[in-house]
C-alpha cells in the first residue's frame, strides 16, 4: 500500500533533515506516525503527498512510483492536512463542488451523509467553523471519494477530546473495510492505543522504529526500582531513565540484560507509547 | 486542465469579484471616453488582461495552493492551467473592446474608436510577453514572494511603458504588414509557450 525506502531530505535554509527513513504500510492496517514537534512528521507526509520533493530515496504508494503515477495515486488518497487550507469565505458546499470533480470516484450521497453525521450543514461558511468542525469537514472530503489510503497529518491536533473520539471513531468504522488503509501522524499518543496496528516512531529526521504494536509491547518495558538500584554502570544498561528521591523509572529493549544487571528488585511495567518517546528521544 | 480553469474561473469570480467587474467595465467606460489615440486602447487591453492573469494567482486566500495540488493533478497540469488563463482574458477583453466600440460608434458617442486589427495584434504581443516575463517570478519564488513581484514587476513594466508617449503608434507603424504582425505574434507565442514550459519545470522540483 506505502513504502519507502531510504527517503532522505535536506533543506537548504534550515539544516533540518530526514535521513534515510525506510518504513511500509499493508493494505487494512492502521500506522500511527509518531514523534515529537519538529521530529519531520509532516515533512515527510509532504513528501509522500510530493507537496515537498525529495532529494533520495523511493516513494512507492499502490505499488507504483508517486510522482509518475501522481494523478492516478492521489485519485485514490484521501488527505487530511493538519490545518485548514480551504478557502474561508466559501461555504461548505461551494468548497465541495471545486474539489468534487477532481476525483473520478466521488460520491455526493457519502459526502451528504458525513455532514450530517458531523453535525455540519452544507451551507455553512469555512470561516464561521471551529478548529473540530473544519477537521470534520476536510475528513468528511478525504473520505467521500473512496479511497483507498488515507493519509492525515495531525488530525487531532488541537481539537477537545470529544472531537478526537468522535474522529478516532470514525477511522475505525473506515477499517471495517479490510482493503483500506489509513496512516496519520500525531504527536498525542494516546490516540494511537486504541486504534494503530503499526506504529512508526521518527526523532530528529531520523527513524527510531517501525513496528507493530505487539512487537513494540514485547521489545520495550519500562523497569522501575529504588533509588539505592541505579548506579552510573547500571544507567548505561537503559535507554533513558528519570531519578527521584523516591527512585527511578527507566526504559529498556533488553529486559533480559536489564533483569540481570538490576536483579530481582526491579518492578517492570508496560510502557505507554508516550513513555516510549520521552525515554528514546534524541538517542 | 479543463477542471483546473474552470476551477480558477469560479475562484476569481468568487474571490475578485471588484476586479472581475473594472476587467468588464473598465475598458467600456474608457473607450467611450478617451480620444482616439492607439496606446490607450491598447494600453487598456494588456494591462488589464495581465493583471487579471495574475490575480489568478492569488487564488483568494493564500496557502490554498497547497489544497490544489493534493488533488489528483500534477503539477505540469497547475502550471499550464495558469497559463491557459491569460488568453482566455484576453480574447474576452479585446471582445468586450470592440462591442463596446461598435455601441458606442452606434449611439454616437466617440465616432471612430474600434480598435483596428494591428492595434489587437500590439496588444496581443504585448500581453503575452508581459505575462511571459512575470509569470515565471511566481513558479521560481516561495508563493507570497512570487506572488509579489510577478504583480510589482508587471505593474513598473505597464508603468514605464504608459509613460513612453507614442509607444503604442511605435509598435503599430513597426508592425507594417499583417505578415509581419502576424510573425510577431507567432513570436509572442513562442516565448509564451517557452515561458510556460519553464515555470512548468522550475514548479516540478520546488518545494510548496
Amino acid at each position: 500500500m506505502l513504502e519507502i525506502k531510504n527517503l532522505s531530505k535536506r533543506f537548504i535554509y534550515s539544516g533540518f533533515e530526514i535521513k534515510d527513513i525506510s518504513f511500509s504500510l499493508k493494505p487494512g492496517y492502521i500506522m500511527g506516525f509518531i514523534g515529537p514537534n519538529g521530529s519531520g512528521k509532516s515533512t515527510t507526509i509532504k513528501l509522500i503527498m510530493n507537496l515537498l520533493k525529495k532529494n533520495s530515496g523511493e516513494i512507492k504508494i499502490f505499488g507504483k512510483d508517486h510522482i509518475e503515477y501522481e494523478k492516478e495515486i492521489k485519485d485514490r488518497i484521501g488527505f487530511v492536512y493538519d490545518e485548514s487550507h480551504f478557502y474561508e469565505s466559501f461555504s461548505i458546499d461551494e468548497m465541495k463542488s471545486l474539489i468534487a470533480p477532481f476525483y473520478s470516484k466521488w460520491d455526493d450521497e457519502v459526502f451528504y451523509r458525513y455532514l450530517e453525521d458531523f453535525d455540519l450543514k452544507a451551507n455553512q461558511v469555512i470561516k464561521t467553523l471551529s478548529k473540530g468542525m473544519k477537521m470534520k469537514f476536510a475528513l468528511a472530503i478525504a473520505l467521500s471519494h473512496d479511497a483507498d489510503l488515507i493519509i492525515m497529518d495531525e488530525p487531532t491536533s488541537g481539537l477537545d477530546p470529544i472531537f478526537r473520539r468522535e474522529i478516532l471513531d470514525v477511522l475505525y468504522n473506515i477499517m471495517q473495510n479490510e482493503n483500506k488503509s489509513i496512516f496519520f501522524s500525531t504527536h498525542i499518543t494516546s490516540d494511537l492505543d486504541q486504534i494503530a496496528d503499526y506504529i512508526t516512531y521518527i526523532d530528529k529526521g531520523k527513524l527510531v522504529f517501525s513496528k507493530s504494536v505487539e512487537e513494540i509491547m514485547d521489545t520495550y518495558k519500562l523497569v522501575k526500582g529504588g533509588p539505592d538500584l541505579l548506579n552510573d554502570y547500571k544507567k548505561k544498561e537503559l535507554l533513558g531513565f528519570r531519578e527521584s528521591r523516591v527512585g527511578f523509572e527507566g526504559l529498556t529493549d533488553n529486559i533480559e540484560n536489564v533483569k540481570s544487571v538490576f536483579g530481582r528488585e526491579l518492578i517492570i511495567e508496560k510502557p505507554s507509547l508516550e513513555d516510549i518517546m520521552y525515554y528514546t528521544r534524541g538517542r | 486542465m479543463v477542471k483546473l480553469l474552470k476551477t480558477d474561473i469560479k475562484l476569481i469570480l468568487k474571490t475578485n469579484k471588484v476586479f472581475m467587474i473594472l476587467f468588464i467595465l473598465g475598458p467600456l467606460l474608457l473607450v467611450s471616453f478617451m480620444e482616439e489615440k492607439n496606446w490607450s486602447k491598447i494600453g487598456i487591453i494588456y494591462f488589464v488582461t495581465s493583471m487579471a492573469s495574475l490575480v489568478n494567482f492569488e487564488e483568494g486566500d493564500r496557502d490554498t495552493k497547497k489544497i490544489t495540488l493534493s488533488l489528483p493533478i500534477t503539477r505540469r497540469e497547475y502550471v499550464y492551467s495558469k497559463y491557459l488563463m491569460p488568453p482566455i482574458l484576453l480574447i474576452i477583453n479585446i471582445s468586450i473592446v470592440l462591442i463596446g466600440g461598435i455601441i458606442f460608434r452606434g449611439l454616437s458617442i466617440n465616432k471612430g474608436l474600434i480598435i483596428s486589427l494591428n492595434e489587437i495584434m500590439v496588444a496581443i504581443l504585448l500581453s503575452l510577453i508581459t505575462i511571459s516575463l512575470c509569470m515565471p517570478l511566481y513558479f521560481v519564488l516561495p508563493s507570497k514572494v512570487g506572488l509579489f513581484f510577478s504583480l510589482g514587476s508587471l505593474l513598473v513594466i505597464n508603468v514605464i511603458l504608459g509613460m513612453i508617449d507614442g509607444i503604442g503608434t511605435l509598435l503599430e507603424t513597426s508592425l507594417i504588414t499583417r505578415f509581419a504582425g502576424v510573425g510577431a505574434i507567432a513570436l509572442g507565442l513562442f516565448i509564451f509557450f517557452i515561458s510556460a514550459i519553464i515555470s512548468a519545470k522550475i514548479f516540478e522540483v520546488n518545494d510548496i
